[in-house]
């Protein structure tokens, strides 16, 4: 695999930073591309790599407890606090994790853990508590690009996938059993191996699926009641009478395989088709929809080489991929439809739109969900089809051109439209609150080189936010939202008298429907 | 801000809003006109059929067992044992007795529908499944979708293969409506044809239709991409006025829902029909029918939203005066195993799905499932194949009328079933219907003259070839006489393109499509 070396005739520059800014973060600053081209590609990578731990402010007050579960419903005012408690606290999850992304230093770590949670796929709509699905973040964010192997064992025993397919129930009583094949099954065909491998072959059989699934019984999650009579806390344990510990033939080994050891048989014996089945995912994710042109394939057969002689190690397919002359090429620049995070999330990134009543914290006393008000990125996310922790199906999200579907691309026109205008607004009980997501367009304009040409600024806004450089048409058009009448040589920022942040609005605005704009 | 009144919201402001507006700048004409190359025809556009689809998805994998019970097989309820407190089986006393059977009954939940059981209604089809039966609900739906074989990878779906196929110019020529509504935030591959998607998506939505700049030839990958986001930006732009224009229409819906989603999505596609919206086909998503556990109290509830949903969408039909051209069909990927988990049911095969209108032969098809044996993966034998129901759909509803077209759209030849009661539909399983309608035009494609061969049932009433074309606009109308074998008409002065024959009677309707090239 050829790694990008920066040439004369192929230098480092904006436009290469940008494009990988664009893809491993949520969306790039100017002054990020900028410095990104000033430091160098090694460098910018290594920036990437770089973890970091995100502040807890919107959740501190239960971030890393054990679950709120109650074993019965709570009476009267009781259950009615307790309710609220666990809605506050889900949508709580939601906003700082979308906090978390926007905040985020250039660094790749929320971008995984956005595949991650589409991955290995656990929803509220099964797995009530937000301590758990908070638990299972820590867990992402662990393993990042760690050992896969590893991972997959962890996320076997992880309290909310047990809840969410079904693992807790899954049991073999010495005198009953009650074989739920729903992990074992979605493990094999969506985590790990897929359902068929390159030649179209099957990866598993039925048989297979149930011998899996008798492995991993044996697993439960445990309530203990330290919290005082109606509150009990959670914790996965294994207990051996719940375990089939029959001889299982698993694809062709037989053993008495426990649920880790049916793992190692999984990696042993499909080790190509999980390669394989990943890189071409994570090649999907972050360099193209195509994966099947002969260059794709041969692309994605080397990082699956990485990915198993390095012994299931994510980081350094990851820096294989993201520093390769592939990545870099000009067919791949531009052609991946934007998820909701990133048009929405990286929009108010990109603009420096202040003012986000979802990450207000909460008044001293005041529960977060009585604020329903502060739900409304959350709100926008769902309504672009990308409702974190609530992923559609076990499946995660399928992304690609699903992400611009007819529906999601109308309500993004309108969000974007609003937010270039400052003009969002939002129902808050009885009255209409003052715009949000508000940022000044002349102090945004004043970053690029040269804010006092009009088709300078329409060029370097443009080549800022699409993802080619805009036709000839596209800058006649986007020149005319920004002049409005007004002649070319009149336009300078200084004029008050021509209102240019009410102009620089609609050109953004303009600049926002095009479908350059959709993608990245 | 709910759909109604959003949409009514964009009527007040007249839709075809500025983009921009705001701070005092006033809008500006771009400098192309967007949609210039459109070709809208601006009368009403007749489709060739104007019989609609409402697809109800059960995604998840609904129990067939549980939903039309063999309440009288013993092996059913002893398979259906648990180690909990609840079997997963209904009880013999609360299913709802059907009038034709001894042995089949409704789940308690579906009340509603027995209601339009008996009056003749619904038709229950009984052991739906396909060879090989996928258990993965992703590749079992996309089977579903597309009507593939297990082994084959197919990304159109079945309808959007018949889109295509009656519908050629598209999309470079865009109907005034579209042609499948998918009801919900994505748009899966039941209306993907070979080469274009001809369907579009509808969620509970405010819009406000973009103005994209034109996009050129598409080159690289980014330019591919940027084509294909423009045309969906087109097509919402379009048709989301249609949504609009049936949602004036329609003024409300005439039966009352209940407060659910799946409901209000019906209620939606009543108001899209009975607005006179012309699509044809509409799918509704109905997710999460996947019971691996507590199914007997989960079932219940979905089973009591889906009937509840259901029974006020026929009336509402009915009430707008369409019901007579509306079938709704229920489909799911797979049904569940026999055996039960601790409290529910894994993936299995074989299940039973509803088609349900006016012109549906009530009753059951398929027999009884059979509950004393089991294929080797524990699933029941199922009997019909589900693609012997999409054949059916096409050739007995949406009048695809000969054969070769239905093997092509299937990629097989599939028995029919006795599903509709409409006299369109001939005599079930022999080939009788094959020797009526109109034969394929020749030549095709043609320049000066064209000639169909007529089979008309004998005696014939007095009946209309009429010709449209892409459009749907009725370009020639000739009186065809009781008896008469062959018609040949002049297309000299026609402008190049795709047109339908069709030839009607007071009974029956069948065509025939054929192109002009100079």
């Amino acid at each position: 695999m050829k790694r990008y070396l920066p040439t004369p005739s192929n230098p480092w520059n904006y436009a290469k930073a940008q494009h990988l800014l664009r893809r491993a973060t949520l969306a790039p600053r100017d002054e990020e591309v900028r410095r990104a081209v000033v430091e160098g590609v090694d460098k910018t990578l290594e920036r990437l790599f770089t973890p970091f731990i995100p502040p807890l402010d919107l959740i501190a007050d239960w971030a890393g407890q054990e679950p709120l579960t109650t074993p019965y419903a709570p009476d009267g005012d009781e259950y009615w606090r307790w309710f609220w408690e666990v809605i506050g606290r889900r949508t709580g999850l939601n906003q700082w994790w979308m906090k978390t992304m926007i905040d985020s230093p250039v660094s790749l770590q929320e971008q995984m853990t956005l595949f991650w949670h589409g991955h290995f796929v656990t929803s509220f709509s099964m797995v009530q508590c937000a301590e758990f699905m908070y638990g299972q973040q820590q867990l992402f964010r662990r393993f990042v690009w760690g050992n896969f192997k590893q991972f997959v064992k962890e996320i076997t025993i992880d309290p909310a996938m047990l809840i969410y397919l079904n693992g807790r129930e899954n049991a073999k009583y010495p005198w009953q059993e009650s074989i739920n094949e729903n992990y074992a099954r979605e493990l094999m065909e969506l985590f790990t191996v897929g359902r068929v491998n390159n030649s179209g072959e099957e990866t598993y059989s039925q048989a297979d699926v149930r011998a899996a699934a008798r492995a991993f019984t044996g697993w439960k999650l445990v309530a203990s009641r330290s919290k005082g009579e109606k509150y009990t806390e959670t914790v996965a344990v294994f207990e051996e009478l719940r375990h089939d510990s029959s001889m299982k033939t698993f694809l062709g080994e037989t053993g008495a395989w426990t649920a880790f050891d049916a793992i190692d048989v999984l990696f042993r014996q499909r080790g190509n088709e999980i390669a394989e089945f990943m890189c071409r995912k994570l090649y999907r994710t972050f360099i193209s929809l195509d994966t099947n042109s002969p260059s794709a394939k041969g692309f994605i057969g080397d990082l699956a080489g990485i990915f198993r002689t390095g012994n299931w190690e994510i980081k350094p397919v990851l820096e294989a991929l993201f520093s390769s002359e592939h990545f870099f090429e000009a067919e791949t620049v531009g052609a991946l439809p934007k998820s909701g995070a990133t048009f929405l999330l990286g929009l108010l990134r990109m603009l420096n739109a202040g003012d986000v009543p979802d990450f207000q914290p909460t008044p001293a006393g005041e529960l977060v969900n009585y604020r329903w008000s502060t739900n409304d990125l959350l709100l926008r996310m769902e309504a672009m089809g990308q409702f974190l922790f609530f992923p559609p199906n076990v499946a995660g999200w399928a992304g690609g051109r699903e992400w611009v579907s007819p529906s999601a691309l109308a309500v993004r026109m309108k969000y974007a439209n609003n937010i270039a205008l400052g003009t969002t607004k939002m129902r808050d009980w009885q009255y209409i609150t003052p715009p949000i997501f508000t940022f000044d367009p002349v102090q945004f304009a004043r970053q690029f080189p040269k804010p006092n040409s009009a088709r300078a600024l329409v060029q370097d806004m443009a080549i800022f936010f699409l993802c080619e450089p805009p036709s000839d048409d596209e800058t006649a058009m986007l020149l005319v939202a920004l002049l409005d009448g007004a002649r070319e040589y009149e336009w300078s920022l200084d004029k008050t008298v021509l209102r240019p942040g009410n102009r620089i609005c609609s050109c953004l605005a303009a600049m926002f429907m095009l479908p350059k704009f959709q993608l990245h | 801000m709910n759909r109604r009144d959003f949409l009514a919201g964009l009527a007040a402001s007249g839709v075809a809003l500025p983009a921009f507006t705001a701070r005092g700048v006033a809008a500006r004409a771009y400098p192309h006109a967007p949609y210039s190359d459109l070709n809208l025809s601006s009368d009403l556009t007749t489709n060739i059929s104007r019989n609609v689809l409402v697809i109800l998805r059960l995604f998840g994998g609904n129990d067939g067992l549980n939903t039309v019970v063999p309440y009288t097989d013993d092996n059913y309820y002893y398979a259906r044992r648990t180690i909990s407190a609840t079997d997963v089986s209904i009880p013999a006393e609360k299913v709802l007795r059907l009038p034709d059977s001894i042995k089949l009954g409704l789940h308690p939940a579906l009340a509603p529908l027995l209601t339009l059981y008996n009056e003749g209604k619904v038709c229950i089809v009984e052991n739906v499944g396909y060879p090989e039966q996928d258990l993965s609900h992703f590749r079992s739906n996309d089977i579903w979708l597309s009507g593939s074989d297990t082994e084959v990878y197919e990304e159109s779906g079945w309808l959007g293969r018949f889109l295509e196929e009656r519908y050629p110019d598209y999309p470079s020529i865009l109907p005034r409506d579209p042609y499948s509504i998918e009801v919900g935030r994505n748009l899966g591959r039941t209306f993907m044809g070979r080469h274009t998607h001809l369907g579009i998506n509808i969620a509970d939505t405010s819009f406000v239709p973009p103005r994209p700049a034109a996009a050129n030839g598409a080159v690289s990958k980014s330019q591919l991409e940027q084509e294909y986001v423009w045309q969906m930006m087109r097509q919402s732009n379009v048709f989301l006025q249609s949504a609009l224009r049936a949602e004036t229409t329609a003024k409300g819906n005439r039966s009352s829902y209940p407060d659910d989603s799946w409901a209000n999505d019906l209620a939606f596609v009543a108001r899209m029909i009975g607005g006179g919206l012309e699509t044809q086909v509409y799918l509704v998503n109905m997710p999460l029918w996947d019971f691996h556990l507590n199914q007997i109290h989960d079932q219940q509830e979905y089973l009591a939203r889906l009937a509840n949903a259901l029974y006020p969408f026929q009336r509402d039909l009915e009430a707008f005066g369409v019901a007579n051209r509306v079938t709704t069909i229920t489909i799911s990927e797979f049904g569940r195993r026999l055996t039960t988990t601790q409290s529910g049911t894994d993936h299995g095969a074989g299940s039973c799905l509803f088609v349900i209108g006016t012109n549906v032969n009530s009753g059951i098809i398929g027999g009884v499932p059979d509950c004393s044996s089991t294929d080797e993966n524990e699933n029941l034998k199922w009997k019909f194949d589900f693609r012997q129901v999409y054949a059916s759909i096409l050739r007995q509803w949406f009048d695809v009328g000969d054969r070769e077209m239905t093997e092509s759209l299937m990629r097989r030849q599939y028995g029919q079933l006795p599903i509709f009661r409409d006299n369109t539909i001939r005599e079930v399983g022999s080939d009788t219907w094959q020797t009526l309608g109109i034969g394929n035009a020749f030549p095709n494609p043609a320049s000066e003259f064209v000639s169909f061969q007529l089979h008309l049932p004998v005696p014939s009433a007095p009946s209309m070839l009429t010709i449209f074309d892409a459009l749907g606009r009725v370009v020639a109308i000739e009186k065809i006489a009781p008896h008469q074998q062959i018609s040949t008409l002049s297309v000299q002065h026609y402008p190049q393109g795709t047109y339908i024959a069709t030839v009607d009677n007071t009974t029956n309707r069948f065509t025939a499509r054929f192109r002009v090239v100079r």
